[in-house]
């Protein structure tokens, strides 16, 4: 209950602090187009190391007007595609201390290489769907049947905050405590015991595609963060293994229910068309999982092997990774 | 030992006679035949079948014995299987099997290959000489009776026996033992590392089941399937021995949730495959 009240309240500041930032993040830092937004959500996500605060962010700017659904919906992939960057970067100076490749990138990189590989196609698949007329027709229309409650509640803690604050000061207090709260998400998570379950063999045995993807799901479902539902596995193996074959479809299960969080974001906003945008991100990434799935798993895995592969035995090519990675959503920022 | 080479009277169905001879049974062995007809007018094809395969079998000196049934094949070899006790099911396949990964068409030899607890044997491709096996091994309680009963089968067969594990791990933490992820096969069992000491194991149970060729462990690292394939592809081999998917001991439900790597391999691999 704590951490849900302190994540409420920090959606409240970050809302109401990014109000008066709106000419800021348009203007100074060029957020004016999904692509920009994208670049934005992406080099945020890198730099606090963490994609959730990222895209619970993208909703209250939705909210404050500051972001077009579009670019909401472009900034929370951004989130995304920068949240596991920090595994790369931590692999890699570990492998210029001497650590070896396979320990130092492992299942950080496929994991990093599952989510940008698919969000190509889920941004066009989130961009058509926003585009389409019964989407908007769809919502719930915020004015007629909903009101927020944290307008209620919450309301006389900003008015007093601001009598003592500049308003725009509520965005990074926001913004920490949004941070504070999910930290504190990730500590009161129940103990799963996937040890005693079928599953606790996922390191040695070859699970069906479709099962290892129910268990990332599932499990993200309950702790909000692939990051910490990956390291739920650990435990399971003495060496601290996993399979390659189990790994990606358990990342394209997390991809879509590491959304939960943000979801309950927009909810909490009650502003309708936060929640279409993270429906949409949410069914664009199930409708991609389940064309790779179901149609040419076999053929994906491979060429993702290859590429951890490539990456990964030639530092060269690892360097220029990162710097892709990083240069990327700096270059979208820019020219977007 | 008493084996089933069955037929619906194509040349693909002789290939599993001429594999049995390539795999130097002894006379003692009792060889039954049988035609499964899914009609009427397949009976002359399969009385002409019929006489090729006796006359691959004759020089062989084994005991032949000939059966016909009418109806579905896989339900029909079903029904000899569970009315005589076999040791070995064979039957042919022309080329690689069709179908989708995911949505695979269900061929007589893939249906059997779910359904039979006798080891079946797959031909396809069978070559003058059977001299290179490939014998894989998951590293688990039930590779143990891969190998024994994959051993007797292919006890005679001269030239070389390769056993090989694959390890598709990777590191989930930073302080994961990282030799362990680029061990030959070799150095696994140098070290006494869990995959070097079941290859030692392996070793121990082909040699006990009497097998007389040289038998070499390979380590493997990389997608499981793949690396098989890749090893039949690089290695020139004339047979594939794998475990088979379902078993004595594993529930249904456990089978559900496992990938089915036998019938995949059986779908894609380029040579026979044994499935124990």
């Amino acid at each position: 209950m704590v951490s849900i009240s302190i994540f409420i309240l920090a959606l409240v500041l970050v809302k109401e602090g990014a109000k008066p930032l709106a000419p800021l993040i348009r203007e100074r830092f060029s957020v004016d187009s999904p692509a920009s937004a994208l670049g934005f959500g992406w080099l945020s996500a890198s730099m606090v190391l963490s994609g959730s605060p990222v895209a619970a962010t993208s909703l209250a700017f939705l909210d404050a007007g500051v972001l077009s659904t579009n670019e909401s919906f472009a900034m929370i992939a951004g989130s995304r595609l920068g949240a596991s960057f920090i595994v790369l970067l931590v692999g890699f100076v570990y492998m210029l201390r001497g650590r070896k490749r396979q320990v130092s990138l492992g299942a950080g990189l496929v994991s990093l290489l599952v989510t940008q590989t698919m969000y190509i196609p889920v941004l066009a698949i989130g961009f058509y769907l926003l585009s389409r007329e019964w989407i908007q027709n769809w919502q719930i229309q915020a004015g007629q049947t909903l009101n927020s409650p944290l307008d209620k509640v919450f309301d006389p803690i900003v008015a007093s905050l601001t009598q003592y604050l500049p308003t725009w000061v509520l965005f990074p207090i926001g913004f920490a405590l949004l941070f504070f709260s999910l930290w504190l998400f990730d500590h009161v998570l129940p103990d799963l015991h996937l040890e005693e379950s079928r599953l606790g063999q996922i390191h040695h045995l070859l699970y069906r595609p479709v099962v290892t993807f129910l268990l990332g799901a599932g499990i993200t479902a309950l702790t909000m963060s692939v990051s910490v539902s990956l390291s739920l596995l650990v435990p399971l193996s003495a060496r601290g293994y996993i399979r390659r074959e189990n790994i990606i479809p358990y990342i394209m299960g997390a991809n879509i229910t590491t959304f939960d969080d943000t979801l309950i974001a927009a909810a909490l906003l009650a502003n309708p068309a936060a929640v279409t945008v993270v429906l949409v991100q949410m069914v664009s990434v199930a409708i991609v999982s389940m064309f790779l799935l179901l149609l040419v798993f076999r053929t994906y895995e491979r060429m993702l092997n290859q590429l951890v592969s490539h990456i990964g035995n030639r530092r060269r090519y690892l360097v220029l990774y990162i710097l892709l990675t990083l240069g990327i959503p700096f270059a979208l920022l820019i020219i977007g | 030992m008493r084996i089933l080479i069955c037929s619906d009277g194509s040349p693909a169905a002789e290939q599993s006679a001429y594999l049995i001879t390539r795999l130097n049974y002894v006379s003692e062995d009792e060889i039954i035949v049988l035609g499964v007809s899914e009609s009427d007018g397949d009976q002359v094809q399969l009385s002409a079948s019929f006489e090729r395969i006796k006359a691959l079998l004759d020089g062989q000196k084994f005991t032949v014995q000939q059966k016909i049934r009418y109806g579905h094949p896989a339900v029909q070899i079903m029904k000899e299987v569970e009315e005589t006790s076999f040791d070995l099911v064979t039957v042919g396949t022309s080329g690689h099997m069709r179908g989708f990964p995911g949505l695979r068409i269900g061929s007589t030899a893939q249906k059997l290959a779910r359904l039979l607890t006798t080891p079946l044997l797959v031909a396809r491709h069978v070559p003058s000489k059977v001299n290179k096996v490939l014998i894989c091994t998951g590293a688990e309680i039930p590779s143990l009776e891969t190998l024994s009963v994959g051993g007797k089968l292919i006890s005679r067969v001269p030239g070389e026996i390769i056993v090989l594990h694959v390890m598709s791990q990777v590191a989930m933490r930073l302080d994961s033992p990282a030799d362990d992820l680029v061990d030959t096969a070799e150095s696994a069992i140098q070290r006494g590392t869990r995959e070097g000491r079941h290859l030692t194991q392996a070793l121990k149970l082909l040699q006990q089941a009497g097998v007389v060729s040289k038998i070499k462990p390979l380590l493997r690292h990389g997608l499981v399937v793949d690396e098989v394939l890749e090893e039949i592809d690089e290695g020139g081999y004339n047979l594939l021995i794998i475990g088979g998917h379902y078993h004595h001991g594993r529930s249904h439900w456990t089978e559900l949730l496992l990938e089915d790597l036998a019938g995949e391999l059986l779908q894609k691999a380029p040579c026979s495959v044994l499935i124990i």
